[in-house]
């Protein structure tokens, strides 16, 4: 236990003007004064800067030549400098945790408007600090080994780029991510802004850098259950989500997706026989089917010769009772829904083919796949050729990569489409698979991992556009979101990246509608920085692809990064309609005859001043960004806080961007706050730096601020041990008093307060300390 | 002069403390009648220090910590919610109000919060008017509360 020095405390006490922003409110030479005149201040200065170098060479002059033996900063806030100035003292050679702040700028001279009381009050807190100066005690910062292995939390590009980096350097990255690819909101992009190159060209290389990389392991498809630990030596448990696919044997061949003959698009779908539906229900009977060998054979069989009677006989004509439909559905997908029926009488009476037990039917569609008289089909309920909101970069299929480059290529069985839930017949997949590596019944797997840093790279999600209800978003065929246009847009998307409406057609007019859920006090009061540039962008695509009208409603036009002024310049030139002014409503209610059929955007132009109507074909909701799904779980894990807008709180908003109050955890990339993907990088390069510095260096030094129990007031009766959250008090059996492990404890204190012998000391904060401290602050 | 209510405010490090820190940073005005005592975690807040605050001259004692779930330490302000109802009972039975004890879960991010937290809890100690030291009890258990080395 360390024992205070026996010499009487000589306090130095050193009051800062901070320039003028204490010096402005607080009387800083009078407070000095005052400070001279507490008992046991052997001196007291006020100086401008304290923490410039003149500053801190002034107070180590002092602790050299007055024998100084505690020091009393009243300063800024001690989140800001108290490592500056423990600092100043390790150089002076006095212990740095004699040293105690007083908080009189972030506390007093900053949020007092009346300068005597600010002078009062500031001096209150010096009162308190020096109070609590006396009491304090020399400490050795803990030095620990750091597992020089890093855990990044996410994989899209801010967490691949940090992993590529750390991985550089030699050092273990696990890569975590949610989904079954890595690649994040980057790989949905079909361009990138200014420069227009395709994000995919630029993305995939890096996507197998990190599928190659011996350094990285890739855990996809997984969660981060769990985290304990501390800076240099964290734990985690991770959930492996089953994919019922293994990871292991899966070549990402392609065979399953090709064979499976569950459909996920159109969601709301019938199945038509002939030009009868069959009734959808939304939850169909079970058919309680078992998976029959051969299943996988029967399928292949049955759409050859369904491809062979299509090249026999081409184009829609009449069903001629072929019956594949009626063994698809009985024999593959298990559900017996069709058959032939009688429709008339005799010997041989004519026959059709019908649903006879509808209430089975999981409109699949399996059975049309196999018709090659197109008489069953599958269509959209509403009849929608293309549903904006139903885009998939992927196959349409229950079993199916989440887009074409995933990585890694292994694919995940959608078991709200999968055939084989539902009816429980269908095994295609698995028989056609001939690394055996599917399995309907395996579960999700746990996996325990080491590391000693964590890079946080969760990402956004967009804004609800169904929240904005004035714009229609949901209601209105043709408005769709940010995103939902980029699939669109894709050239590897459902329409190869054409621009099309609800029923197909190419629109003659588009408008973009910026901040739809940022910079609006109901919603999000911030600025989501990429959708400006996201609006262009899609403003010169569309201009470019389909010579449509564009009209681009914007409250300030922000294209603030390099070569984006220029851009917007460039569409200026190229013919967009500029319109300043935030929408105030979507509608399909026309008044006047050339806005009949059409969506009418409802706006003031404000450099005009006028209101306008702008019949519309397609209206494109520039979706702002928020945090992630799951940053709460993710806050929650590492300790970290979240600023007003919800994302991830880092250390200092300028100076410390990528750390976080928790030692070891840094973040990268939109979970911080939204923007581009330049800048992303650049703050995913920057956490790979941070975390390296602490594997490369391969120990770190941590706060002594700890808790002791004092074994000769300890009565054993146990209360702290079921109080520490981290399991840090064990109760010796043999001499009978609760012992706290130093290594597991960080420093809280609940077991200190709960005590009800006062066995247990917090260092750093020990009711001495703080008791007189606060003695002295309510004097 | 009208009565100024002195009040002590005991915060932890991680949100309230940085909550009170961003209010100065937006140089939000409130009350000067609040003074802040730092401690890591709202959970090492004993009642004592609280008890040792009125002893001491102070009018009204506010605790803040993490919001709930929120906490650095996973639960330390879950033990300081239970911690602050006895706290509330034992100071009304030592003839204290309970009015001049609040508990506040001010986040990081909350400058506004804690600007209006202070203002509100100075204006509703300056309207109780200040404290009295009236109890035997009060005397007796601070007393014992300073003890520790």
């Amino acid at each position: 236990m360390p024992t205070a020095p026996a010499a009487e405390p000589r306090v130095g006490v050193y009051v800062c003007h901070c320039g003028t922003n204490i010096s402005g409110k607080v009387a800083v030479e009078d407070v000095a004064k005052y400070a001279a005149s507490i008992p046991g201040v052997t001196v007291a200065r006020d100086y401008k800067f304290l923490c410039s170098d003149p500053g801190q060479e002034m107070i180590i002059k002092d602790i050299r030549e007055q024998k100084l033996n505690r020091v009393v900063i009243a300063s800024c806030s001690p989140r800001m400098h108290e490592p500056t100035f423990r600092g100043a003292c390790f150089r002076a050679e006095l212990n740095p945790f004699l040293m105690a702040m007083a908080n009189i700028r972030e506390h007093c001279s900053w949020v007092t408007a009346d300068s005597a009381a600010a002078t009062d009050k500031a001096k209150a807190l010096i009162r308190g600090a020096v109070a609590r100066a006396k009491k304090l005690e020399p400490l050795k910062a803990k030095e620990v080994q750091v597992n020089p292995a890093t855990l990044i939390i996410g994989g899209g590009i801010a967490g691949i780029q940090a992993a590529l980096d750390i991985a550089k350097a030699k050092r273990k990255v696990y890569l975590v991510e949610r989904d079954p690819s890595i690649g994040g909101h980057m790989a949905k992009f079909d361009k990138t802004f200014p420069t227009l190159d395709c994000a995919a060209c630029i993305l995939t290389p890096k996507m197998v850098s990190v599928a190659q990389n011996k350094n990285i392991e890739m855990l996809t498809y997984s969660e981060v259950d769990e985290v304990s630990g501390y800076i240099g030596n964290f734990k985690a448990k991770i959930r492996r989500k089953t994919r019922l696919v293994d990871e292991k044997k899966c070549n990402g061949c392609g065979a399953c997706w090709g064979a499976c003959p569950s459909r996920i698009v159109p969601r709301k779908r019938r199945i038509l026989i002939g030009d009868q539906p069959i009734p959808v229900r939304a939850t169909p009977e079970p058919a309680g089917a078992v998976p029959k060998p051969g299943v996988g054979e029967l399928a292949q069989k049955l759409r050859q010769d369904c491809q062979k009677r299509i090249d026999e006989k081409p184009g829609k004509h009449a069903c001629d009772l072929c019956g594949l439909c009626i063994r698809m559905c009985r024999d593959v997908v298990g559900a017996g829904v069709l058959g032939m029926e009688k429709v008339g009488e005799g010997e041989k009476p004519p026959k059709v083919i019908a649903a006879k037990n509808p209430e089975k039917c999981i409109s699949c569609g399996a059975c049309a796949q196999v018709c090659h008289a197109a008489h069953i089909r599958v269509e959209p309920v509403d009849g929608a050729v293309i549903r904006h909101d139903e885009l998939l970069l992927g196959p349409n299929t229950a079993i199916a990569l989440p887009f074409m480059q995933a990585v890694p290529p292994v694919p995940v069985i959608d078991r709200e489409a999968c055939i084989h839930f539902k009816t429980g017949g269908c095994t295609v997949c698995r028989d056609v698979c001939e690394k055996q590596a599917i399995d309907f019944a395996a579960v999700d797997t746990f996996r325990e991992i080491e590391f000693g840093s964590v890079i946080t790279a969760t990402g956004f999600k967009t804004f609800d556009a169904k929240r904005l209800a004035a714009y229609g978003y949901g209601k209105l065929p043709n408005v769709v979101t940010a995103m939902e246009f980029e699939q669109l847009n894709n050239a590897s998307g459902p329409t190869g990246g054409r621009i099309q409406m609800a029923n197909g057609e190419t629109p003659k007019s588009v408008a973009i509608l910026h901040c739809v859920g940022s910079r609006d006090r109901n919603y999000n009061e911030h600025c989501s920085r990429v959708c400006c540039m996201m609006a262009l962008k899609y403003a010169h695509l569309v201009h470019e692809k389909t010579g449509a009208e564009v009209y681009d409603l914007y409250i300030d036009m922000r294209c603030f990064g390099k070569g984006y002024e220029e851009f917007y310049n460039r569409l200026l030139e190229e013919g967009v309609f500029f319109i300043r002014g935030r929408a105030g409503e979507v509608t399909d209610f026309p008044i006047y005859e050339e806005e009949r059929g059409k969506l009418i955007v409802r706006c003031e132009d404000t450099l005009v001043g006028s209101i306008r109507r702008i019949p519309v074909d397609m209206v494109v909701l520039m979706t702002g960004l928020e945090p992630a799904v799951g940053a709460d779980a993710v806050q929650h894990l590492l300790t970290m806080s979240r600023s007003r807008d919800g994302f991830f709180l880092e250390q200092h908003p300028k100076l410390a961007p990528v750390a976080t109050p928790t030692d070891g955890v840094f973040i990268a990339g939109t979970c911080q706050g939204p923007k581009d993907i330049p800048d992303t990088v650049a703050q995913a390069s920057a956490a790979a730096a941070s975390a390296l510095a602490l594997s490369i260096l391969g120990k770190v030094e941590i706060e002594p601020i700890t808790a002791e129990v004092i074994a000769e007031k300890c009565s054993g009766c146990r209360l702290c041990n079921t109080m520490c959250p981290f399991t840090a008090i064990k109760f010796d059996e043999v001499k009978k008093v609760s012992v706290i492990n130093d290594a597991l404890c960080k420093g809280c204190g609940t077991c200190v307060a709960a005590c009800p012998s006062s066995a247990i000391r917090g260092r750093h904060f020990t009711d001495g300390q703080l008791i007189d401290e606060i003695e002295m602050v309510c004097s | 002069m009208s009565f100024e209510p002195k009040i002590l405010g005991i915060l932890c490090n991680w949100c309230s403390y940085a909550g009170a820190d961003l209010a100065g940073t937006a140089r939000l005005q409130y009350a000067p009648n609040l003074r802040v005592v730092r401690v890591m975690c709202s959970g090492r807040v004993d009642p004592s220090l609280v008890f040792k605050a009125f002893q001491s001259g102070a009018d009204g004692v506010l605790i803040a910590g993490c919001h709930p779930g929120d906490c650095h330490y996973q639960s330390g302000n879950y033990k300081t919610m239970r911690r602050f109802e006895l706290l509330k009972r034992t100071v009304g039975q030592l003839g204290i109000e309970p009015e001049r004890v609040r508990l506040e879960w001010v986040s990081a991010s909350e400058g506004e919060r804690w600007q209006s937290v202070v203002n509100d809890m100075t204006a509703k100690v300056r309207a109780l008017g200040p404290f009295v030291p009236s109890s035997r009890a009060l005397g007796a258990e601070a007393a014992s509360a300073g003890g520790e080395p």
